[in-house]
């Protein structure tokens, strides 16, 4: 009996503010939006009858009180004009309908996350997006259409809360949410282990700290802005003096620290482990002392490079050459720990019985190691390829001109400030990843040693 | 004429152990069964005669040459490991063809070799196959293959009938036998089972450790 007669009580709410409504709008001699309010007043009528007769609970009249409640205290006080107002209903009447089935075929945390996401709704409509009716409404549409799945609801306010807290850097927040939100659902261990789960959050929070930045700078500037940067002949000449040196330093790399990595992966001989650590040596150096030490050795004023510049003619510091030995100095190590590893995942065994099966040793590392190291070497040669392109310390020194990109980004910025330099800065970064991206794919197509290698059954 | 394969006061020392000296003859047709105790030295004696390690002291004939210090690829010698160790990246037709292409086989008669080979083991209808598809016994025949591809004067086989199934174990060994009766290539077979001589009907020699006894 109390049920029911709590429905007749919304009922009456409904009625009486339907005709509330119709007053006004008669007064307003019926105007278009009077008219669209009634249809809708129509609506909140037709679904408090069907609630009722449904007998679905006492949600529903609840959700009923509280939505036309909400709508005839704040929304008509808020909303400038009746047509504003009637979306607004009309939205919420969309919205009252999604809850009744979310509360009758889903499971209950859904409801309660749909109602509670309905009320921080109209609390952030109020408190924070003052006068933003269509931006509301349009909130409101997206999360009954993400009522189904919690999933969708999380990405839904990952989005609200970017584009109503974090402006004007909305958009880079939405990409690292939507990142974050990704990995934590995409989340799976044989056994779902809360510790991981939160190792993974903690770790998570340090990628937003270097993603922010990333997609900030990206984002900032539109294309007009990167267009003109792009031709800009000094910018143009520093990426194409960047592409050519860091290529050739890595190809150089290639040649020398691929046959050194198999040996080393493949011999055991006194001072192997030393000179594995050496190898190390330019990731412990400061990169500008490492600069400083190569022109202490081969700029012109010094004996090797003074022999070079004036007998044979080839100054080192300040040219092409110089950059890239300082390249090849820096990124030596990313190349060479990568292969070694590689080869050394190679069996030996394999490589054995290819050389019983008649294959010169050479051929054997043409057919077989090498093919099968493949892919760990060219995770080397990308990372060596990215050190080399962004050295900027050591280069500095060696060559400050030609002008490498990580040069004249710098160079810009002292001279004209940061404003003047952030379309570049986009313009390097969208470079970099683009190049960086396309070779981790290519990486991709190479066969994988560690799937492929004999697992017998 | 000497014998296939002769072994003479072969040693080899491995860390704390050592092999022999032992001696040894195949004659062309041979099917000696080495069977003897895990860790007695077979695989190290089957490494040595392959030239995967090289011996202390002692001589490796084959026919009338001296191999004894020749790298793996100068001796001629088949060997199939106890796990099969195919090359992963390569698929069956290019695992069996392997061998003969290293040693400079035409490019036509390649094919038709690495087909035959393969049709004689019973893998005539995996060659497209990659290897991590293969079950362990199909495994086995293709690393059977690929080194018979090579035609060598001598096989070595690596406990080739061991962790397969009762029925995939008396069929391989029929195919063993088979091929042996064609081509009466001297093999040399360790295991440490002893059903396997009975299966592939061979003349079985105990090993102990280091030792033939």
């Amino acid at each position: 009996m109390t049920r029911m007669r709590g429905q007749l009580v919304v009922l009456g709410i409904a009625v009486s503010y339907c005709l509330l409504y119709a007053v006004m709008a008669i007064a307003n001699r019926l105007d278009p939006a009077g008219l669209f309010n009634l249809l809708m007043l129509g609506g909140v009528i037709a679904t408090s009858v069907y609630s009722w007769r449904k007998d679905s609970g006492v949600l529903i009249p609840v959700g009923i009180i509280v939505m036309v409640g909400a709508h005839t205290f704040i929304g008509q006080r808020i909303a400038p004009d009746t047509l504003t107002s009637g979306a607004i209903l009309l939205t919420s009447l969309l919205t009252l309908y999604v809850g009744i089935k979310v509360n009758l075929y889903l499971p209950r945390r859904h409801w309660i996350v749909f109602v509670a996401s309905f009320f921080a709704l109209y609390a952030i409509f109020i408190l924070k997006l003052d006068n933003a009716e269509p931006l509301f409404i349009l909130f409101l549409l997206a999360m009954t259409a993400c009522a189904r799945s919690l999933r969708l609801m999380s990405y839904f306010w990952a989005a609200v809360v970017s584009l109503t807290f974090c402006q004007p850097y909305a958009w880079a927040a939405i990409l690292v949410l939507f990142f974050v939100i990704t990995a934590l659902h995409g989340a799976r261990g044989g056994v779902p282990s809360v510790l991981a789960l939160v190792f993974l959050g903690v770790g998570l929070s340090l990628v937003f700290l270097v993603l922010l930045p990333v997609i900030l700078s990206m984002l900032g500037e539109d294309l007009h802005s990167l267009e003109l940067m792009f031709r800009d002949p000094r910018i143009r000449a520093a990426i194409g003096v960047t592409a050519v040196s860091s290529t050739v330093s890595t190809a150089v790399l290639f040649v020398f620290c691929v046959p050194l990595a198999y040996a080393l992966a493949r011999l055991q001989f006194p001072g192997r482990s030393f000179l594995l650590s050496l190898a190390d040596l330019p990731i412990v150096i400061p990169q500008s002392v490492a600069g400083i030490a190569i022109l202490h050795v081969l700029g012109r004023r010094q004996v090797i490079g003074g022999w070079f510049a004036e007998t044979l003619g080839i100054p080192i510091d300040g040219t092409m050459l110089g950059i890239c030995l300082a390249q090849v100095f820096v990124a030596m190590p990313f190349l060479l720990r990568s292969a070694v590893v590689a080869f050394e995942a190679v069996p030996e065994d394999l490589e054995l019985i290819a050389r019983s099966l008649g294959a010169s040793p050479w051929n054997v590392f043409r057919r077989i190691s090498f093919p099968l190291a493949a892919r760990g070497v060219f995770v080397g040669v990308v990372l060596a390829w990215a050190r080399a392109a962004g050295e900027f310390g050591a280069v500095v020194f060696v060559a400050p001109t030609p002008e490498t990109a990580p040069i004249a980004a710098f160079n810009r910025f002292n001279s004209v400030g940061m404003a003047e330099t952030a379309p570049l800065v986009s313009l390097l970064l969208l470079f970099s990843l683009a190049m960086f991206f396309l070779l981790q794919l290519s990486t991709r197509l190479l066969p994988d040693a560690n799937n492929l290698s004999g697992r017998h059954r | 004429m000497n014998p296939a394969l002769f072994i003479a006061d072969l040693r080899v020392t491995l860390g704390a152990f050592t092999l022999g000296p032992l001696s040894l003859g195949l004659e062309h047709g041979d099917y000696v069964v080495l069977m003897g105790p895990s860790g007695c030295g077979k695989t190290t004696l089957l490494k040595t005669i392959a030239g995967f390690m090289l011996p202390e002291s002692g001589t490796i004939l084959l026919g009338d040459r001296i191999v004894t210090r020749l790298a793996p690829e100068e001796r001629h010698i088949g060997y199939v490991p106890q796990f099969p160790s195919l090359f992963p990246h390569l698929s069956v037709r290019q695992n069996i063809a392997f061998g003969p292409a290293c040693r400079g086989l035409a490019a036509d008669t390649l094919s038709a070799r690495v087909e035959a080979v393969a049709r004689s083991i019973g893998v005539g209808d995996l060659l497209a196959r990659m290897p991590n598809t293969l079950s362990g016994g199909e495994s086995r025949r293709v690393a059977l293959a690929r080194t018979l591809a090579t035609e060598p004067a001598v096989l070595l086989l690596d406990e080739p009938l061991s962790m397969l199934d009762a029925p995939a174990r008396r069929e391989l060994a029929e195919t063993l036998r088979r091929i042996q009766a064609r081509t009466g290539i001297p093999t040399l077979h360790v295991t440490h089972h002893d059903e396997e001589a009975r299966l592939v009907g061979g003349n079985c020699i105990q090993m102990e450790t280091g030792k033939l006894r």
